[in-house]
């Protein structure tokens, strides 16, 4: 289980995150919101240690993150960004191959190969296997990352924006497997989101972060209530749930709400 | 997910996949192996004393077979082989896969297709170097001269280096301040060497030029030895970073979660591109565009997978810049054109098809 507790994360002389608690329970799958700028990027390279927090204190089984090794981390937390650079092209089945090196000893071996084989038919890449990173779409490429995510095993995962690009089917099938993963596996998974009805129907809670300050954590119907939407998105939105299937529908943009979350 | 039932299959596709990549992979590489034994053969045979490849194998094979086993040759024609043609042939060898592989390694770690040891201005510091030493008189101090000439533009690429290193090390090691530091230090060198030109005799003048040329003419097995010797070091250590090359090529962020100190194998890699790249330059002058064409021709047929790459790239730089040499000898020989220039007529086409097709697979 993956803790963070009082962070704070200072860039220049700008707050970014401030007093910011949340801890992910074995198992659990944690949609975290918020408006374009809010944070959540950031605490999520914030738990990954790929930032150091300015203040607070962040640890992963009782452990501070710190304390571990680079390699022992990267067995335990993976963190899948939002976009992959593609100058140097290398083809899905290489890039998934990555996900094995905190693992290997030695060598890629038959064990290896099997968990990137099976990562790949899971993430519906087996036709585009050899095919070059380059040419792949948005949608795809993000796939590609999860899949290479999937074969780290690690016990957290971390996802920036994962469905952003995906398409509705794909979108579907990227969140029932990730929730498989938390439910089957164990892993505590944290993921930046903006759809707030897949986040709803797809997670165990889901955290709110209003300019970097956790306003609200917990059931999706607790959290996403029009009041804290206004306040986090500056936007008015109906809540709802048709035949189970939870629904945020935005409408007008208010201004003064927008200069209250400013 | 949907074809849950066909579990075998896309198992065994990839499985196949799997395999017949790498076995064309390994086919590219022992193919640019042979090839390029072979081209030695061919250069080898090259010159003024035309000899047979029957002949050169005979030469080269020397301590292996009895005499008279692929041809007859003389004893001339051993010497001429071994203390005139092969020093060059292994020079040109050695130094296009050093070049190469530095290429390879430095468009790694910044992540920039259009990088090599060179954009970061090693070769107008190298140039820089060799003409003080020229201008402090290495042209009338004979053997010792040749060695100023050879440690001057050493230590002042390496200086280069450092100062490129030092600069973007005061903030992040990234691309881009490796990248501006470097195109900064290229101008600042090219103007000293050219303050040294204008203040330089004739003679000096001309010895400058010709040293910026580009050439494996004056090569030795001394100095083929200490250019090798570097290679030896670092070519194992390149090899050992062909995952986390591969890891850097997708996103810092992805790299440095899988668990890689990044600063720190930007810095190795650096360090080792920096001193194979002057240990050469040093040798041969001017000779830079093979650590940019010969990277991307290699990425062209064998792909970015770093653990093939590095060892592909090696082989593509030595073929380029030893049938570039071969060209500038055997051409217009007598006369000698130097393997700098030659290169560049070779591989400026090549580049620019390169870029074109390029664009064509990144499409719009």
């Amino acid at each position: 289980m993956i803790v963070a507790d009082a962070v704070r994360f200072v860039a220049g002389n700008k707050t970014i995150l401030q007093d910011v608690g949340i801890a992910l329970e074995r198992g659990e799958f944690v949609g975290l919101l918020g408006a374009n700028g809010a944070g959540k990027s950031t605490l999520l390279k914030c738990l990954a240690r790929l930032v150091a927090a300015s203040a607070g204190r962040i640890t992963l089984d009782g452990r501070p993150i710190a304390a571990f090794g680079r390699r022992e981390f990267a067995r335990s937390v993976a963190f899948v960004p939002q976009f992959m650079p593609t100058d140097m092209p290398l083809t899905v089945m290489d890039l998934v191959q990555l996900g094995r090196v905190p693992h290997l000893r030695g060598r890629f071996g038959p064990g290896d190969r099997r968990i990137v084989f099976a990562a790949l038919e899971q993430m519906d890449l087996v036709p585009d296997a050899f095919r070059p990173l380059a040419e792949l779409s948005g949608g795809e490429r993000q796939r590609v990352a999860l899949a290479r995510a999937l074969v780290q095993e690690p016990r957290v995962l971390l996802l920036d924006e994962p469905t952003s690009a995906l398409d509705l089917r794909h979108q579907l099938q990227t969140m029932r497997i990730v929730r498989s993963l938390a439910a089957d596996r164990g892993w505590s998974v944290l993921a930046a989101m903006h759809d707030l009805g897949l986040a709803a129907r797809f997670t165990d809670r889901v955290a709110l972060l209003a300019g970097g300050r956790l306003s609200r954590i917990g059931g999706w119907d607790s959290v996403l209530t029009p009041d804290a939407i206004r306040a986090a998105y500056g936007v008015t939105a109906v809540v709802g749930c048709v035949q189970g299937l939870p629904y945020v529908l935005p409408s007008e943009d208010e201004p003064a709400a927008r200069s209250q979350s400013a | 997910m949907a074809d849950g039932h066909a579990q075998r299959g896309p198992a065994a596709a990839l499985e196949a996949g799997f395999a017949h990549r790498a076995a064309q992979r390994s086919a590219w590489l022992t193919a640019g192996t042979i090839l390029l034994i072979g081209t030695v053969m061919v250069a080898v045979s090259q010159g003024v004393n035309d000899l047979g490849l029957g002949q050169v194998a005979q030469i080269l094979l020397r301590d292996l077979v009895p005499a008279g086993q692929f041809a007859d040759v003389t004893v001339i024609q051993e010497k001429i082989v071994w203390h005139l043609r092969l020093p060059r042939v292994a020079m040109a060898v050695v130094g296009g896969a050093g070049l190469a592989v530095t290429g390879v390694m430095m468009q790694a770690i910044t992540r920039n297709p259009l990088v090599s040891p060179f954009t970061i201005g090693l070769s107008p510091a190298a140039a820089f170097g060799a003409s003080l030493a020229i201008l402090f008189g290495a042209l009338e101090a004979g053997f010792v001269g040749k060695y100023l000439t050879v440690g001057g533009a050493f230590l002042s690429s390496l200086l280069c280096a450092a100062l490129v290193l030092l600069i973007a090390g005061l903030r992040a090691v990234s691309a881009t301040t490796i990248i501006l530091a470097g195109i900064g230090l290229t101008y600042l060198f090219s103007a000293l060497t050219a303050t040294i030109q204008f203040v330089a005799t004739e003679e000096q003048l001309a010895a400058i030029v010709h040293w910026t040329f580009g050439s494996v003419n004056a090569a030795g097995w001394d100095e083929v030895m200490v250019a090798s010797l570097l290679l030896v070091v670092a070519v194992p250590v390149f090899l050992n970073l062909a995952w986390v090359m591969n890891a850097i090529g997708a996103g810092d962020e992805t790299a440095q979660s899988l668990g890689y100190n990044l600063r720190r194998v930007r810095l190795t890699t650096a360090v080792l591109s920096v001193l194979v790249t002057s240990g050469i330059i040093a040798f041969t002058g001017v000779i830079g565009f093979v650590g940019l064409v010969a990277p991307h021709m290699a990425r062209l047929i064998i792909g970015n997978d770093h653990r093939w790459l590095i060892p592909f790239s090696m082989i593509v730089g030595a073929l380029l810049l030893l049938v570039a040499d071969t060209l500038g000898r055997s051409v217009f020989a007598p006369a000698v054109i130097p393997v700098g220039i030659v290169v560049a007529y070779v591989g400026v086409p090549l580049f620019v098809h390169l870029i074109l097709r390029q664009r064509q697979v990144a499409g719009p």
